[in-house]
Parts: C-alpha cells; sequence; structure tokens
C-alpha cells in the first residue's frame, strides 16, 4: 500500500538512501536491539516495545518486545508520522488524540491507546525510524521519560552507527587485499618468463609458489638464449619481501640477463650483478642481498656443457642414470649485495643424455614436516625418482612436497628443471 | 657438534649465553637459529667498541638459515665500518656447509675452537 503523501518527509530519496547505507533492513534478530526494547519495556511499564525502520512501503521491525509481528504497511504506521518529527512523537490517549483517533490501529482490533516515539536520527540527520513504546491502555508520559526515550533512540543509532563504519572498514580492507593481491601477482608474473624457451634435446620445467597471495615474493628464475645453441638459466632468491624486494628480484634478474649477453663466463655475469647491487652506494647497505644461481648451457657433439656460478645459493643438484645419488654443484661466490670485491668463479661439468639439472631456493629445503626441516634428502630423492621422465615429472614431485598438508612451508619456493632427453 | 641440520621440536628452540673478558665479547649460540629465533640473538648483540672482539661460537647450533647468514653479513658490515672484529667458531657440519656455501671464510675469520 502507498504511504499518504502527507507522511513522506522533504527529504524522502536521500532518507531510503541513508536506510540502505546502514544495510540493515531483512537482518536477523540481534541482541544488541532487543536489550533496548526490552529495557525501554520494562522503563515505560508497556507490553511493546519496538525498533523500527522505516521503508518505501512499510515499517520493519529490527527488534520486536510484545508483538508477533516484523513489519507492517508505513500507512497507517504510527512511526510514518514520528519520523516527520525532530524529537519525540507522543501520544497519550490515541482514542481521542485528532491525530490518530481515525487510525485502524487505534479504531480496529489492535486497540492501541499509547504510542510514544523517539526517532532514530543519523550523524547526518536522517530519520531511520524509530524507537517506539506501545500500550492498549492510556498512559502519562513525563520530560523524563522522553529524555529517557531519546536516549534509548540514541543507543540504537550508536549500534547502527558503529556497524556502518565496521562494515565500511571491512570492505575498504577487502578492496585493498584485493588491489594488494592483485599488484603482487601482476608484479610477481614480471618477475618470471612468460614461457620457457624451448631447448632441443631437453625439457625444462619450473615452478614458483610464493608464500602470501598479497605480498610479492623475492624468488625468481629465468632461462634465456645467449645465441645459437648458448643458453643462461638463472635462478635467485632475495631478502625480503614486498614492493622493495621486488624492485631488488627485478633488478638482479635483469642485470643477469643483461651481463650474460656480454660475458663469456657465468662468474663474469654474476660479479656485474654483484656491482649492480653497490650501485648508488660505495659500501653494502644489506638492506637486501640476494643468493642466486646461474649456468651456461652449451650444446655440444654429445650432450651438453654446463658451466655455473653459484653466490651463496643451495647447491643445485644433477642427477645422472648412474650413479644414483645427485651431484651438488660447488659454491663458487658469497650472496651478492655482501661485499662490492666478492670474487666468483666458475665450475663446469658435462650433461649426457638423461642427466637432469635441479635449481631450487630455500623455500623448499627450509619448509617443514612435523617441526623438522626437510633439507636437501627429500628435494634429491624427488629428483632421483622423477628424472627419465622429463621435467615436468620432476617439478610435479618437488611440488607434492610443498603441497603435503603435513608439511608447512614459510617461505617463497621457487624450482628450475632441465632434463636431457 | 651434536646437530646435522634437523630441526628438533621443542619450546626453547634457540639460547644465547654471554660471556665477557678483555675487550673480547663471546656469544655462545645453541639450538635453531632461523627468522623466528633471530630476535633473541639480535637482542642479546653487544655494544662494541673499535679493537674490540665479537666471538659467535657456532658449534652448540644445530640449525641455522638463511636470517643467520643475513645477520653474518650484517655483523661483518658493521664490525668492518666501525674497526672491531668478528671471529665464528665452526666445526664440519650444516652449519659449516652453510658458511661455505656463503663463502664466508673469504671475509669472516672462522676458527673450530674460542680464541
Amino acid at each position: 500500500m502507498r504511504a499518504d503523501a502527507g507522511l513522506i518527509p522533504d527529504n524522502e530519496a536521500q532518507r531510503l538512501a541513508a536506510v540502505r547505507r546502514y544495510a540493515v533492513l531483512d537482518t536477523p534478530p540481534d541482541g544488541a536491539f532487543d536489550r533496548v526494547t526490552a529495557l525501554a519495556a520494562r522503563h515505560f511499564d508497556v507490553p511493546i516495545a519496538l525498533v523500527t525502520i522505516v521503508d518505501t512501503d512499510r515499517i520493519w521491525f529490527k527488534s520486536a518486545v510484545g508483538l508477533d509481528a516484523s513489519e507492517i504497511d508505513r500507512d497507517p504506521g504510527l512511526c510514518a508520522s514520528a519520523i516527520l518529527q525532530d524529537g519525540p512523537w507522543i501520544v497519550e490517549d490515541a482514542a481521542i488524540d485528532p491525530r490518530t483517533l481515525a487510525n485502524p490501529l487505534v479504531a480496529g482490533e489492535m486497540g492501541l491507546r499509547f504510542y510514544a516515539a523517539a526517532p532514530l536520527t543519523t550523524h547526518d540527520g536522517f530519520n531511520l525510524g524509530t524507537l517506539c513504546v506501545i500500550d492498549r491502555q492510556p498512559r502519562e508520559v513525563t520530560a523524563e521519560d522522553a529524555g529517557v526515550l531519546s536516549d534509548l533512540a540514541a543507543i540504537v543509532i550508536d549500534e547502527l552507527e558503529l556497524r556502518l563504519s565496521t562494515r565500511t572498514l571491512v570492505e575498504r580492507e577487502q578492496t585493498l587485499r584485493s588491489y594488494a593481491e592483485s599488484t603482487a601477482r601482476v608484479l610477481q608474473a614480471s618477475l618470471l618468463p612468460a614461457e620457457l624457451p624451448a631447448i632441443p634435446g631437453a625439457s625444462l620445467a619450473a615452478f614458483y609458489r610464493p608464500a602470501s597471495d598479497s605480498e610479492v615474493g623475492g624468488d625468481f628464475y629465468d632461462v634465456y638464449a645467449l645465441g645459437p645453441g648458448r643458453w643462461a638459466i638463472a635462478l635467485g632468491d632475495v631478502s625480503g619481501k614486498g614492493a622493495a624486494a621486488a624492485a631488488v628480484t627485478a633488478l638482479a634478474r635483469h642485470a643477469l640477463r643483461t651481463a650474460s649477453m656480454a660475458a663469456t663466463d657465468p662468474a663474469e655475469a654474476m660479479a656485474v650483478l654483484n656491482q649492480a647491487m653497490f650501485l648508488g652506494h660505495s659500501e653494502s647497505v644489506l638492506d637486501h642481498y640476494c643468493t642466486a644461481h646461474l649456468s651456461f648451457l652449451e650444446a655440444g657433439h654429445d650432450g651438453f656443457t654446463l658451466r655455473s656460478a653459484s653466490a651463496g645459493h643451495p647447491a643445485g643438484l644433477v642427477a645422472s642414470r648412474e650413479p644414483a645419488a645427485p651431484a651438488p654443484l660447488a659454491a663458487t661466490g658469497p650472496p651478492v649485495g655482501w661485499h662490492a670485491d666478492a670474487a666468483f668463479a666458475a665450475t663446469e661439468r658435462r650433461l649426457a643424455s638423461g642427466d637432469a639439472l635441479l635449481l631450487y631456493t630455500d623455500g623448499l629445503s627450509e619448509a617443514r614436516r612435523g617441526g623438522e626441516l626437510l633439507g636437501e634428502p627429500p628435494i634429491a630423492a624427488a629428483l632421483v625418482a622423477g628424472r627419465g621422465q622429463g621435467a615436468d615429472a620432476i617439478c610435479g614431485r618437488l611440488l607434492e612436497l610443498l603441497t603435503d598438508p603435513a608439511v608447512e612451508v614459510r617461505d617463497d619456493a621457487a624450482c628450475l628443471v632441465l632434463e636431457l632427453a | 657438534m651434536s646437530g646435522a641440520g634437523h630441526g628438533t621440536f621443542d619450546a626453547q628452540r634457540f639460547s644465547v649465553e654471554a660471556s665477557e673478558s678483555a675487550g673480547t665479547v663471546t656469544l655462545t649460540l645453541r639450538g635453531e637459529l632461523d627468522l623466528s629465533t633471530l630476535g633473541e640473538l639480535e637482542a642479546a648483540l653487544p655494544e662494541l667498541s673499535p679493537q674490540d672482539r665479537l666471538v659467535l661460537d657456532l658449534r652448540p647450533l644445530a640449525f641455522m638459515d638463511s636470517s643467520g647468514i643475513r645477520l653474518v653479513m650484517r655483523l661483518d658490515v658493521e664490525a668492518r665500518s666501525r674497526g672491531w672484529t668478528l671471529t665464528l667458531v665452526s666445526r664440519a657440519g650444516a652449519v659449516r656447509r652453510l658458511l661455505e656455501l656463503c663463502r664466508v671464510e673469504d671475509r669472516v675469520e672462522v676458527v673450530e675452537d674460542l680464541p
């Protein structure tokens, strides 16, 4: 039923927008409001007390004591009249009051005789509804009683304001989080190659698992062609997380790429990266440092030659058909970013058919199962077990280590696998 | 050296014991040094003057991760800029292997027994 035009406030459109803003309509019963209505009924010694919200065509009860209904039509609801006032609206005897005597709630079955309401006024001046008390016999209301009613209405509006601000905060936090997550994803993607190049006679696979969805991590890997039959394989781990670490990660990845193009040896390129970490600083500031591995792979008549330089990075592993145990690649230098005059060396070895090279970051080896560090043994075992079935099979087994529900991963983890056919 | 890089699961995972004599502060590290226990070690680090020596006895340490290496690097940078000396005590084992992996010996004195 459309409400009588005389019952519609001048600011109705904005008032309804305010009602929507508090998102209270049709929400479940709630102890906070029920306590206020119970208190109001007790103070006024009346059978009925309501917290009402005046909607477009109805008056909805957020809390109702002594009335078995959840809403009534806006017309003839008395609350529709009450919200037109700035203060309490009191009808001591509805049967003789000209404002209400013809009202069906008064004249009809309901037999309402007493009605007192204080509007629920928002901080910006909109009356959402009322706190009202109702009786079936006439009553008198003192100025003090009217003050109590206004105070109780103020408690209701405070509660609504509190909920609104909590909800706004939560929504804002969710928006920020989702923004941070999408930024982290884009930034992370920019630190990793979109796809790995094809290396004839070999398969390649890699994965990267960030420890957090909302923060970009510091691990990176990269594979790129250096020339005909020559490729570079890089993997590293920058200390820290977040945007500052990501900037160092981007520097590390791109410095290694650029230096690799000009260098004849991976140790040279690693030294260039180390120098790059000191650009703008004469001394180490160690805000960030980086461990990294860089290998140059060169196709020969019979397999490949692998020259590797490492900067404090967990040793890469090479598994062959024989012997069964994987061989670690030697450490050849300190982490980059520590000291500007660091020396790096390279080691060389042959990769033959069936050989698999694994590079990984310590997020993998320092994951814990039941408090115990995984360490290198299960990583080596996954490499040995997956070898012979392609790089994807090895990566899959390593990923299983991390996705095991009993395993707690505390840091980003990256893996890169090359297997010769 | 007791441990071999295995984490032990007990309430007190890490402890530091300090002793001092004639300009040398010795910190003996026990248990596991990682990101979660690094704060305890950092809190125990002394104020050092030029000519002082800081000895980190890593022999009773069962495990150290990259955050331990990061601290060693930071102490080395500080020691060089302020003029004090850093010495690490470590024998064969997981911690020593990590020091070797990071070529710490190229930069910091690593000895097998307390100086």
